[in-house]
Order: structure tokens, then C-alpha cells, then sequence
């Protein structure tokens, strides 16, 4: 089925994206000898935050802000053998053409199950938090995050968390 | 023992020595009871998202700092009923990180933030 592939590939490219922390450290370690020098620390700060970076713009890029779009679902609706009474159809919609069935929706991933975060930890991270919340500062939906309900609870108590500590504004998005 | 950590948003424009004191005095407190500071990381001034009425006084800028420990869990009692009422500090929560450190460093290497 489509549906599927889109919903691997989408996951797929997600995991690709992000650049395995651990490995680089027993990897390397067998392939080369690599003197350590004190400007060294200044460059890994530097790509850690780059690093931060990434993941945040991958986490941006995944959230769909407003509710999702009811587009697919209503061709399924209007599809050959889906009509109930009281529905209003077109003309166009009783041509044979159309397919019986349409691919449902895919499927959401969870960002942070990917990149393997928990945003209980994260409460201190105002722009990690700021992207599950609307510009008014408001907790944005499970449709809208895409996250598991697991996650979502965490993202929440974080997020309240946040703003009781005075890191996060409860009426807008500053970050 | 359990790994614990305090954010604290005390008041800016203390004098250097005030700040040092207020850190050190929360620290011996952990210390003084049997527990282990593990690190101290300032976090800047920061102007605060929302005004804080706090010791009788509004304050719109907040200096963060943060502290990781080991502790007992009364120690963190010690440390609410004194921040609460020393009049450097406006916010302060001890929240608990967990009783695994494997579990904890991992998490925190994603973002950047240090252990």
C-alpha cells in the first residue's frame, strides 16, 4: 500500500537524519590516534550546539500547526459505496472512475521517540518546549504534534513545569 | 542515593560575593547532611517571561543557575524550607532526574545540555 511505504520512508529519513552520538567515540578510537588539544573543547561546544541545532529544525519541520486537514478524509467519504443519507455529492462523484478505496491518512511519527528524548529532562530547554506550544503559548494537541500519548503527557508536564519556574511564558511563544 | 537537581532563579545585580555566599550556602547544605555536589553550572540573566512578585518586591530579570546532586530525600526538604525564605532567591525547584546516571547522561548529551 502506499500509505505504508510513505509511512516508512518518512521514518526512515527522520533516522537518518540524525548523527548517532555514541558511535563516533569506540569507532574511531580503533581507526585513529587523534591528539587532543585545549582549542579542541571550543569546537566541541561549538558542534554540540550545532548538533542542538539539527534536532530542534528536525522537530520543527515534523509539527503540523494547524489540525490536520480533513482533505483525504473527505475523498474517502466521497468514494464509490460511501454514501449515507444526508450526504451531499456531486455528479463527478457517481463516475466509475474513482478508486472504491483511498489511502488513509499517514501515520504521525514521534519525533522525540526517534531522537530518543525525554522532555521531562528537557523542562529547562524553553526553545525545545516552545515547539509544542502555539504562539499564544497554549499546549498544541496530539494531531498537531504527532507525538505518542506517552510523550505527549511528558511534553505537557514539561511544558507546566516550565511555566511555573518562570522559563517559559504561559501566553505566548518567546523563543 | 538519588540524583537530584536545583534550579534556582535568584535576584540579579547581587553583589558577586552575595551570589557566591547564597550557592555555597546551598551546597554545605547538601553537603553538611551527607550528599554530593556534582555540578554547578550558571545559566545567565535572563529577563524573566512573566513578572514575579516575590519578597514583597516585583522583579522582571532573574539570574538562573543550577545545581545536580546525589542526595537523601530529606535533604531536599532541608533545602525547600531554606531557599523559601532566603530574600536572594525568587524561584527554586528540586526536581528528581532518577536513580539510574546511565539513564540520565544519555538523555542529556542529545541536547547539549551538560551533566
Amino acid at each position: 500500500m502506499l500509505a505504508s511505504v510513505y509511512r516508512n520512508t518518512a521514518a526512515k529519513s527522520l533516522k537518518s537524519l540524525v548523527p548517532k552520538v555514541g558511535a563516533t567515540s569506540t569507532a574511531s578510537s580503533h581507526n585513529l590516534v587523534t591528539r587532543r588539544f585545549k582549542s579542541d573543547d571550543a569546537g566541541e561546544q561549538e558542534e554540540s550546539r550545532h548538533h542542538a541545532d539539527s534536532l530542534l529544525n528536525i522537530i520543527a519541520n515534523s509539527i503540523n500547526s494547524q489540525t490536520s486537514g480533513s482533505v483525504a478524509n473527505e475523498q474517502f467519504r466521497m468514494a464509490r459505496g460511501n454514501f449515507h443519507r444526508g450526504d451531499i455529492y456531486k455528479p463527478s462523484d457517481l463516475n466509475d472512475s474513482k478508486p472504491t478505496t483511498y489511502a488513509p491518512p499517514p501515520k504521525p511519527v514521534d519525533q522525540l521517540k526517534i531522537l530518543k528524548l525525554n522532555p521531562i529532562v528537557e523542562y529547562k530547554n524553553a526553545t525545545l518546549l516552545s515547539h509544542y506550544i502555539t504562539p499564544l503559548g497554549r499546549l498544541m494537541s496530539r494531531e498537531q504534534t504527532g507525538l505518542s500519548a506517552k510523550n505527549q503527557r511528558r511534553v505537557t508536564k514539561a511544558v507546566r513545569r516550565a511555566r511555573a519556574m518562570c522559563i517559559i511564558s504561559p501566553t505566548a511563544k518567546l523563543h | 542515593m538519588v540524583f537530584y537537581e536545583l534550579f534556582c532563579i535568584s535576584r540579579t545585580r547581587l553583589v558577586e560575593a552575595n551570589l557566591k555566599d547564597l550557592v555555597k550556602q546551598t551546597s554545605m547544605i547538601v553537603m553538611n547532611k551527607g550528599g554530593v555536589v556534582r555540578n554547578l553550572k550558571p545559566l545567565g540573566e535572563k529577563q524573566l517571561p512573566y513578572r514575579i512578585r516575590k519578597h514583597q518586591e516585583y522583579h522582571v530579570q532573574g539570574y538562573q543557575w543550577l545545581m545536580q546532586f546525589d542526595a537523601n530525600p530529606t535533604v531536599v526538604n532541608e533545602l525547600n524550607k531554606r531557599l523559601k525564605v532566603d530574600p536572594r532567591v525568587l524561584r527554586h525547584a528540586v526536581i528528581r532526574l532518577g536513580s539510574k546516571l546511565e539513564n540520565i547522561v544519555a538523555s542529556a548529551e542529545k541536547t547539549g545540555t551538560r551533566v
